[in-house]
């Protein structure tokens, strides 16, 4: 096994063949999600115009490949659906989601900053931007205590403002400068 | 000859040269070992420098990043589970588990060594061998490229993990993935639903860090049972040096196989050191005799990975000294900074400018010599990081990726990209699909399909493929090496089913 | 803290309001120079060239950013967003006129304010070691009697595929095209002969020639060059064709003529240094300066060159 993610192992242990069950729901939305859009993909990639200059156009290619991944995505939900019988049908798998969903609820927090963090970049600036992610993510993952904010406050403005400087004057790279702050 | 050696050597062991090149090296190791920087934006850093160097200065700095960096990315490998460069993919199987296991400092120790004899086998192979295998590597048409891709990947039937057809899916997504974008013949946009922000493709090195890099760090903060905020690595262990030396250096037929991938991957332009070190992990796993083990913190895993991205550095510089052709883009800013210092690099080189050559060849020994004292002395300092708490690690390294995936082409929408593919990683994580094969699909597509239909344009006949010998024997490589994968999967179900347990 | 951010940046605002009209003390903080492609390549290594030389005659940094990504336009797309103060300058090149008329960018030279002309690298018609022909006269003989045999490597819809065709046009021939991304790669399929002809430069391709695996066949320049002077151009052999890829730098349009000038001046200067003038041979290129209206004209001309061959490059 070649997953770079072995998770800790007590919760390995918990989880193993309960959440294998629940899992294959979200697994068999996953392989319609990626088969429609294959067939979708593979589709608008045989719509693309064909070369004057070699027998295979742009669009043969990705044709080939969406189409190949059409049909593994067929044969998997095919396999999910006869797994999801045996183990017990949907009333189990949709309490489960609700688990799955609250134990990474940290997880989808963060990340939700980080889209946030990143549609600001260009009008905040790097510096003030990070700033900000920097810290609600730290409070948010050790929670707010006075020694955790005072921490991460300092923790922030190194990685943010002082990160800023070294790229801009050591590197001369220059990240994102907001529209209101020259920073 | 002896005389051109001498004064190559002169030059290298000139103190000034020696300290920048130590620079270099801790450069390149920093670089790399944090996500999201990459040797080549280590390397273009340096370039401006070394205009101001005298040739063989400046190009022995180089390599001193250079050969610091095919390291560094084993460090985030290790300790983090996210690869700090292309190269070190490979390296997160094995290392992350066994850092994980208690053992980081054996986990580092161990890919630092493999990493050193990797190079050193790479340099004796360039300085023995260039001229012969410069020849074949340049004759080398789209055909055998082709072929060998196809070869390369099977492989994706060693990294599937717990489920052969996500692992399947995962690698076929890579390869749909790669074609959005300007097409690689016409460079007319393609599958781009006339977004700008598809319009440039997804930059391999995005999908690298979005993938990996994200998912990880997003992983690293769900919430099994009890809140914890404790370091992610469990306690800090000795690094070892000599028993792990001797560790490496009782698998020879591992490290040199390794290495072997990682020259001649290396001297075939247009692939390099983001293909090797799979490859290489891919023939240790099979000629294994455990082959279950790899992924569980094996040691031939680690050493395996690290030897084949290591022995990339020699390999690329075996069709640039002898024909002066780039087999990367950091071998190709070499070649542009030797240019501008007049030095005409081609099939002259090692005629007109012997001593450079030698001097080359010295700097990259030297510069190993280097990353091996800098990294034996710094692991401590490395290995400190996993004392940090997770509220610092987690959201500074992504602070590292967000800029590592801006600097690379300077475009904003690259950011956009990178949030989304990171989400899409995150969710092929939590649903068990294996990532490996999706970032193989990603950085072999192109590849492929640009060899496809450029040996079309070459020549519309298909047979052409069987009939050239090189690309005969790669693609009979590519099918014994499914026919074995199947046997295997085969033999592990029946294994299986004894005990219990479906796969997938 | 906040207080002195915003005060800091009160101040920033203030001052970005003045500069840009204050020519006199342009420049006087660093000029950033977006190079719409990646490292490594031909107009990396020259504009890089070009920024040393810059910086050295303004005194200030004159920091190199590449921005890859479509044939150079996602670069000059960003660039042509950036404020016209003059401190964001760029770089095209003929490749920009291509792809604006095979229609994948909708930016054209005009789209910008060409500064002036900094880099010229002549090309030449490059040709592997085979048994059919050794020169132009033999490879035009050839391709007659063997239409579509000769397989010429070219960068499709890009500047070597206009060559080719101005070529293919010149000697009424047909050659079958190989797609490549760049020169080098091109060069490396000519050594190893996997295709026959192709349109090479001497930083690429010169080594092989002194070394006897390719021939130079000609050189897209008015007269012989002083690297290859052996080698007669297109036009001592009959055939008017001008092959040569320049690079010039741009402004965004509606920076200040003072500030374009004092630019001009500044690049004039940069390209005299001696220094800077051994690099850029090094790097393959011909000293050579074309001020800002020569430059325009020159543009005008090659606008008109690339419609009327356009049709041969659309697939």
């Amino acid at each position: 096994m070649t997953a770079n993610t072995p998770k800790p192992a007590a919760a390995d242990a918990l989880a193993s063949a309960a959440t294998r069950a629940r899992n294959e729901l979200a697994r068999l939305v996953s392989y319609i999600v990626f088969g429609l859009s294959a067939v979708y993909c593979a589709w608008r990639a045989s719509a693309l115009p064909a070369s004057r200059w070699e027998p295979l156009g742009a669009g043969s290619f990705p044709k080939l490949v969406f189409i190949v991944l059409a049909v593994l995505c067929l044969f998997a939900a095919i396999k999910s659906v006869i797994d999801i019988q045996r183990n017990g049908g949907m009333p189990e798998a949709v309490y489960a989601f609700g688990r799955w969903l609250k134990i990474r609820r940290i997880s989808f927090a963060i990340y939700g900053l980080l889209v946030v963090y990143l549609a600001v970049l260009s009008t905040l600036g790097f510096s003030l931007a990070t700033f900000g992610f920097l810290l609600i993510a730290q409070l948010l993952i050790a929670g707010v205590t006075r020694r955790t904010v005072i921490q991460s406050v300092i923790a922030a403005l190194v990685f943010s403002f002082g990160l800023n400087m070294l790229f801009a004057d050591v590197f001369n790279v220059f990240l994102p400068r907001g529209v209101l702050i020259a920073f | 000859m002896l005389d051109a050696f001498f004064q190559g050597a002169h030059q290298v062991f000139a103190f000034d040269t020696l300290l920048y090149m130590l620079i270099g090296s801790v450069a390149g190791i920093v670089a790399a070992a944090i996500p999201g920087f990459t040797v080549t934006m280590a390397i273009i850093l340096t370039l401006p420098l070394t205009f101001a160097m005298e040739p063989l200065q400046g190009i022995s700095v180089m390599l001193a990043v250079y050969v610091g960096g095919y390291t560094g990315g084993l460090i985030s490998a290790a300790l983090l589970g996210i690869p700090g460069t292309p190269s070190s993919v490979a390296t997160t199987f094995d290392a992350f588990p066994m850092a994980r296991n208690g053992e980081p400092g054996r986990a580092l120790s161990l890919g630092v060594w493999a990493s050193f004899f990797g190079t050193i086998i790479s340099t004796l192979v360039l300085i023995v061998a260039a001229p012969p295998l410069a020849i074949v590597a340049v004759r080398l048409g789209p055909w055998e490229y082709f072929s060998l891709i196809v070869f390369a990947l099977t492989i994706v039937a060693s990294l599937v993990g717990n489920s052969l057809i996500r692992g399947l899916i995962a690698g076929v997504i890579g390869l749909g993935l790669a074609t959005i974008g300007p097409d690689p013949m016409m460079g007319r946009p393609r599958l781009t639903f006339d977004m700008d922000l598809l319009s440039p493709g997804l930059p391999f090195l995005v999908v690298l860090i979005g993938i990996f890099a994200i998912s990880q760090l997003l992983g690293e903060v769900e919430v099994h049972g009890k809140k914890v905020n404790h370091a992610l690595i469990p306690k800090s262990i000795d690094f070892k040096t000599w028993e792990v030396m001797r560790e490496v250096l009782g698998r020879p037929v591992n490290l040199i196989r390794s290495s072997m991938v990682g020259v001649v991957i290396g001297a075939l332009p247009g692939a390099g050191g983001s293909i090797a070190n799979l490859l290489a992990y891919d023939q240790a796993k099979r000629s294994s005799k455990t082959p279950e083990k790899f992924g569980q913190g094996i040691a031939d895993g680690v050493v395996a990975s690290e030897a084949g991205n290591s022995a990339t550095a020699g390999g690329g510089l075996i069709p640039l000294i002898s024909l002066g052709i780039p087999g990367s883009a950091v071998d190709a800013i070499l070649m542009a900074s030797l240019m501008v210092h007049g030095v005409s690099v081609g099939p002259r080189l090692i005629l007109d400018h012997a001593d450079l050559v030698y001097g080359m060849f010295i700097a990259l020994t030297v510069a190993s010599f280097m990353m091996l004292v800098v990294c034996v002395a710094s692991m401590r300092l490395f290995l400190r990081v996993t004392d940090i708490p997770k509220q610092f690690i987690v959201p500074t390294v992504m602070i590292c990726c967000v800029i590592g995936a801006f600097a690379l082409n300077n475009r904003v929408g690259d950011l956009y990209l990178l949030g989304i593919i990171g989400l899409v990683g995150y969710i092929l994580k939590c649903l068990d699909y294996p990532l490996a094969p999706l970032v193989l699909g990603v950085i072999l597509g192109p590849i492929a399909e640009t060899n496809l239909r450029r040996a079309l344009m070459s020549d519309g006949d298909w047979t052409v493929f069987l009939t050239r010998p090189i690309s005969a024997l790669f693609l009979a490589a590519a099918v014994l090496s499914v026919i074995f994968s199947i046997r295997s999967i085969w033999k592990a179900h029946k294994k299986d089913n004894g005990q219990k347990g479906a796969v997938v | 803290m906040f207080h002195k951010i915003a005060m800091a940046a009160g101040l920033m605002i203030a001052a970005a309001a003045v500069t840009p009209v204050m020519a006199q003390d342009y420049p006087n903080k660093p000029i950033e120079f977006i190079v719409p492609w990646g490292p490594g390549g031909g107009s990396d290594t020259l504009m890089r060239i070009v920024g040393l030389g810059l910086s050295e005659v303004t005194g200030q940094p004159v920091p190199i950013i590449n921005m890859p990504g479509v044939g150079g336009t996602v670069g000059l797309k960003e660039f042509a967003k950036r404020p016209a103060d003059g401190y964001t300058i760029s770089q095209i090149h003929e490749g920009l006129l291509t792809a604006n008329k095979t229609g994948i960018t909708d930016l054209d030279w005009d789209s910008f304010i060409p500064v002036a002309l900094v880099a010229s690298s002549p090309q030449y018609l490059t040709l592997s070691k085979n048994d059919h022909f050794k020169n132009l006269a033999e490879l035009k003989a050839y391709a007659k009697a063997n239409p579509g045999k000769v397989r010429a490597g070219v960068t499709l819809g890009g500047v070597p595929h206009l060559h080719m065709a101005m070529i293919e046009d010149a000697l009424g021939v047909q050659f079958s095209y190989v797609g490549f991304r760049d020169t080098g790669q091109r060069i490396r399929a000519l050594v190893g002969g996997n295709i026959d002809i192709a349109i090479g430069d001497v930083a690429s391709a010169g080594e092989f020639v002194k070394n006897g695996d390719l021939l130079f066949a000609g050189v897209g320049t008015e007269e012989r060059t002083g690297e290859e002077p052996d080698v007669p151009t297109m036009k001592e052999q009959g055939y008017d064709l001008q092959m040569a890829v320049t690079r010039g730098v741009v402004l965004p349009k509606g920076t200040p003529q003072p500030i374009v000038d004092k630019l001009a001046d500044d690049l004039k200067k940069a390209m005299a240094l001696d220094d800077i003038k051994a690099k850029m041979k090094n790097a393959g290129s011909d000293n050579v300066f074309v001020g800002e209206d020569d430059y325009k004209a020159y543009l005008e001309k090659l606008d008109a060159d690339v419609t009327k061959l356009v049709g041969k490059l659309q697939g």
